[in-house]
């Protein structure tokens, strides 16, 4: 192997590149032209038919003074607040006792997999079924217990928690990105851990929580912009209401995009959602450095 | 002969045949192929519907391909907004009454008036206000097809079990919203089989309503309980909302004591993942729009009657369209863009005014029917239930008040009735007054008028 | 929770310390961690039983409020699959997941390696960016997208389905990236010293230490484009191209819908998706064979 230490980092670099330039290529074909057409498109006034008219800032100006606009991030921020955090601790736990030796595991895993595989149409009508106070199968479980259930999908009050309960439902889906995440946690720590006689809980705060931070820093990121994105719940469920009671920004957006023809407006607001978001995000990788484990930490450190 | 020359003289003779077809058929467009796009939504019984009429078209104009691009419901508006900013609308679309206006006012379609004029069609032949309200500033952009021969009417569908077991006799032409009241309350039943009349009845354990247009986001409802009290939305010139107003007010208590004072309509929670609370059998009377109702008629396996409005303290709820873009039933569009606006229009005449296209597509599909010259042809092909509702909107037509008003339409009529829907639900919840529902809405209207008429 | 927690092994390390005076608890422990899964799942698997007696239910019944249908409908199946081109909608669907599950796992694979385990200039600003284009709501760039493949006269092809996935997907970029983020580096060094290249280090030491995490892109990649439901709708035209997703909206009307058909095909659909998990699961049970293996 002939290398020097000046080319070998050329060669790096290369190879960096190289590696990466699949996605580059694709980003400039297909992601950044609509990306900036949308950029331009929040200063105009557009209605799809005719040719957009700049306009400035009265986009965004329009925005902070509409209620709805805060409306739908405030419910839209309430969503993420409680359903990230959630979701997260539920599919780690689940994925921690669903990687134990325990009979039944396959039908176990697939169990709680099943049900973010439904979607569309099909999830409409089954949270309908489940949410309906008089014979959804929810109430009848409360007043087992004798608990009267709310309303549900129709009270200003449990609406939100509704769609958040729903979400949560098919969080099977991240369980699978935490159960792949275990498997590279090394058995040697554990057996280590052992020998000091440190208890399971331990194990788990000491080794295994560590050891798949990135995993769950990966889920916390995406998970955030996810659930500033969400749409289908409110969409296919509550339509917004009742009243704005559940009226997510991106059903916002979608409705002045597609209803009522001001793309010019739809597009500042998704420059604004992308606004709070990337700083959200900044924030968390900024945070990564106290409690994300890297093997190669020259990303974010260096 | 021999056998040879016998199958040459065969050839040649259904060589003949078919090049004399072929000139005999539109010489115009003969040279030439031509392959039309035909959009529309759908179920898949009214897919075939769309198949079986294009088939029909195809076989009179043997030059020409119809291209279905069928799609479902949910997406449809959405792929066709995509398909605008693109220029690639389908050369022929069926169009709902829900993005007509909109895409009208913004260039999408193609004027028909020339056309329609050279086809010596009359107006007076389609639905009352069909060829008006489907013009703005005089150029006509769509030929209606309704959903039956009206225009987008609603009747009241019950449910004759239900009404036979409360002792009640059919609602009579002339019935109030008072006996729609009475009637309700009697048909409403709690777990011990009392009606909301008799002493003793349960509200909280209800098991069958009298009606569920309690629910304030029903804009068939509202177009049709507003005239009844003597408001609108706004006024005829679209300049001011009249929101803000007694009758509007009249309006809204009475639909919210209907739930909570008279205990006669099905609370929207009862409903969540209820689809259909009559079909299912939970409620006695609705409001449906006539397309609908057919439907209807045809899903349950109890018996339908049907009865027109209620008369309400400023006579029957209705409204009839006056001109502009109001598009009082669905119909059938040209892209403004397209290749061939001639045979496109030929299409359009075709499905609109043929018994060929009526009897092709049958009574299961999204079109209707909007042109009176079929009337009787379409009459003869319903069932029984559905003849019912037909007569019904009929005899509502003769006797419609002569006061005109203007259904929501515009730009506007989608973020408006958006809203409209939001506000009035907290109203129903309790969570803001009646005043303050007036107020925020007549001001929210206020605004979207002007934005409206200042683009 | 803690109880359950205490109560169990992890996978990786053997059970072997099973100390006398604490049987009774482990026995405890693991009954009470039965009983939270298995309740758990039975929560899980109700809204199943519920759409099965929805496919189930006879076309006058599909609006009763009542969940049991008063006869079971099993003609509804083939009813239901005989209304549309079926066949062509599941075979489309299966071309189309197929060909982003191979492509998009592959190329996400080979660029997540790019930004993990190379220096370059301008590394952070890229992965930032890539991370940002997740930020941006679909519904505000899909117009332009259209406008795109529609000069590129790919409308009415599978072509804006499937290639840009050939450039890989961000979210799963990021995803792998973090997964070769922990496999540690010495292990790259030490090929590295035996003279193997950027390739081959990929394909004989991270690849088979992450391949749990390749497995959950690809069953990341088959459910989103078996269930995607408006791409094919906006970019196909003609019903014999569209997908399972799109044929099941069908049956939803504007008025009416027919719930019980479209329950039918919805489970239809189902099945390769948990065929698929259910097969792929086996990769998150690898630590027992390396552990077993290495005693």
């Amino acid at each position: 192997m002939q290398k020097r230490p000046r080319s070998l980092k050329q060669q790096q670099a290369r190879y960096g590149w190289a590696f990466v330039s699949l996605w580059i290529v694709g980003l400039v074909f297909f992601g950044l032209g609509p990306i900036i057409a949308s950029g331009v498109l929040s200063f105009t006034q557009y209605d799809i038919a005719s040719p957009p008219q700049w306009i400035g800032l009265a986009n965004y100006t329009h925005m902070l003074h509409s209620s709805v606009f805060w409306q739908s991030l405030k419910v839209t921020t309430i969503y993420t607040v409680v359903s990230v955090p959630l979701g997260i601790i539920i599919g780690i736990t689940l994925a921690i006792m669903l990687n134990a030796r325990i009979r039944g595991l396959r039908f176990l895993r697939t169990a709680y997999y099943l049900p973010s595989v439904v979607s569309g149409v099909a999830v409409a009508a089954l949270w309908g079924w489940i949410y309906n106070p008089d014979y959804g199968p929810l109430n009848a479980a409360l007043k087992a217990i004798g608990i009267t259930g709310p309303a549900w999908l129709e009270s200003t009050t449990w609406v939100l928690p509704a769609l958040i309960i729903m979400g949560l439902w098919s969080v099977g889906g991240s369980m699978v990105m935490y159960l792949a995440a275990l498997q590279q946690v090394p058995t040697s720590l554990y057996e280590a851990a052992k020998i000091d006689g440190a208890s399971i809980v331990r194990q788990h705060m000491s080794i295994t929580f560590p050891m798949i931070s990135p995993v769950i820093f990966f889920m916390l990121v995406n998970g955030i912009i996810g659930s500033f994105q969400v749409f289908t719940q409110a969409y296919v469920l509550t339509q917004g209401g009742p009243g704005y009671s559940s009226y997510f920004f991106v059903l916002y957006l979608y409705e002045n995009a597609f209803e009522y023809f001001k793309m010019g407006y739809a597009a500042a607001l998704a420059w604004a959602l992308f606004l709070a978001i990337f700083l959200v995000t900044v924030l968390l990788f900024w945070s990564a450095r106290f409690w994300v484990y890297y093997e190669d930490t020259s990303l974010w450190a260096g | 002969m021999s056998r040879l020359k016998f199958m040459a003289a065969g050839v040649a003779g259904v060589l003949g045949s078919a090049m004399l077809a072929a000139v005999g058929s539109s010489p115009a467009m003969a040279s030439q192929h031509i392959t039309l796009v035909f959009g529309g939504w759908g179920t898949p019984q009214q897919i075939q519907a769309y198949q079986s009429e294009a088939a029909a078209f195809e076989k009179l104009h043997p030059n020409v391909t119809i291209q279905g691009e069928y799609l479902p419901w949910n997406g449809y508006e959405t792929k066709l907004t995509a398909q605008l900013a693109a220029h690639q609308l389908p050369d022929v679309m069926v169009t709902s009454t829900a993005w007509f206006s909109e895409f009208a006012s913004k260039g999408a379609y193609l004027n028909m008036t020339p056309y329609f004029k050279q086809s010596h069609l009359s107006a007076n032949d389609f639905v009352p206000g069909g060829i008006a309200g489907n013009s703005i500033h005089g150029h006509l952009y769509m030929l209606p097809n309704g959903g039956a021969y009206t225009i987008g009417d609603v009747v009241v569908l019950y449910n004759k079990t239900m009404f036979k077991k409360a002792h009640l006799s059919a609602p009579p032409r002339n019935w109030t919203l008072s006996d729609f009241v009475h009637d309700a309350q009697k048909l409403t039943l709690d777990a011990n089989g009392k009606n909301a009349l008799e002493k003793g009845f349960n509200p909280n354990n209800t098991v069958q309503w009298g009606t569920d247009i309690g629910d304030s986001s029903n804009d068939a409802v509202w177009d049709e309980l507003l005239p009844a009290f003597g408001g609108w939305y706004y006024n005829t010139q679209e300049t001011h909302a009249t929101i803000n107003t007694p009758a509007f007010a009249d309006a809204a208590s009475w639909l919210k004591d209907l739930v909570t004072k008279w205990h006669a309509s099905m609370p929207p929670a009862a409903q969540t993942g209820i689809a259909d609370p009559f079909a299912a059998g939970k409620v006695a009377m609705i409001y449906a729009w006539d397309n609908q109702a057919q439907t209807e008629t045809g899903l349950v396996n109890f018996p339908v009657g049907v009865a027109p409005l209620p008369v309400g303290p400023h006579g029957r709820g209705f409204f009839k369209v006056p001109n502009g873009a109001a598009a009082p039933a669905n119909g059938w569009t040209i892209a403004a863009n397209t290749k061939y606006p001639k045979i496109a229009w030929e299409f359009v005449k075709f499905l609109a005014t043929s018994p060929i296209a009526l009897k092709a597509r049958g009574i299961n599909g999204v079109e209707g029917l909007a042109y009176a010259p079929l009337t009787s042809t379409w009459l003869k092909m319903l069932p029984p239930k559905a003849r019912q509702i037909e007569l019904i909107d009929h005899w509502q037509y003769q006797t419609a008040p002569t006061k005109l008003m203007v259904p929501p339409g515009g730009n506007m009529y989608t973020e408006f009735w958006n809203d409209m829907t939001a506000q009035l639900s907290l109203y129903d919840l309790g969570k803001i007054s009646l005043h303050q529902t007036l107020t925020t809405l007549q001001k929210d209207t206020q605004t979207l008028l002007q934005q409206q008429n200042n683009s | 929770m803690s109880a359950s927690l205490k109560s169990y092994t992890p996978l990786h390390s053997k059970a072997s310390t099973m100390t006398k005076p604490w049987w009774w608890a482990r026995l405890f422990g693991r009954s009470l961690l039965y009983i939270v899964l298995i309740g758990g799942a039975i929560i899980a698997l109700l809204p199943f039983v519920w759409m099965v007696l929805e496919a189930l239910k006879p076309n006058y019944e599909i609006y009763s409020a009542s969940w049991l249908p008063t006869h079971f409908e099993w003609s509804n199946f083939p009813a239901a699959l005989t209304t549309l081109p079926f066949g062509h909608f599941f075979l489309n669907s299966a071309i189309v997941t197929f060909a982003n599950v191979i492509f998009q796992t592959s190329s996400s694979t080979i660029v997540a390696y790019g930004f993990a385990r190379f220096q370059f200039k301008g590394r952070r600003f890229l992965f930032l960016l890539l991370v940002a284009t997740l930020m941006i709501p679909y519904y505000v760039t899909l117009i332009p997208v259209f406008i795109e493949f529609d000069k590129l006269g790919w409308v009415n092809t599978f072509l804006p389905l499937i290639v840009p996935g050939i450039f890989g997907n961000a979210f799963y970029i990021f995803l792998m990236r973090q997964f070769f983020g922990s496999i540690p580096r010495e292990l790259d060094e030490a090929a590295m010293v035996e003279g193997a290249g950027p390739l081959t280090i990929l394909f004989r030491v991270l690849i088979p230490q992450s391949f749990p995490a390749m497995i959950t892109v690809g069953i990341y990649t088959f459910l989103s484009t078996w269930n995607d439901f408006l791409n094919p709708l906006i970019y196909l035209n003609q019903m014999q191209n569209y997908t399972v997703a799109v044929g099941l909206e069908y049956f939803v009307g504007q008025y009416s819908s027919q719930w019980n058909y479209m329950m039918a095909v919805a489970l239809l659909a189902l099945i390769p998706c948990i065929l698929i998990f259910f097969f792929a699961q086996r990769y998150f049970i690898q630590g027992i064979v390396v552990s077993s293996a290495e005693k």
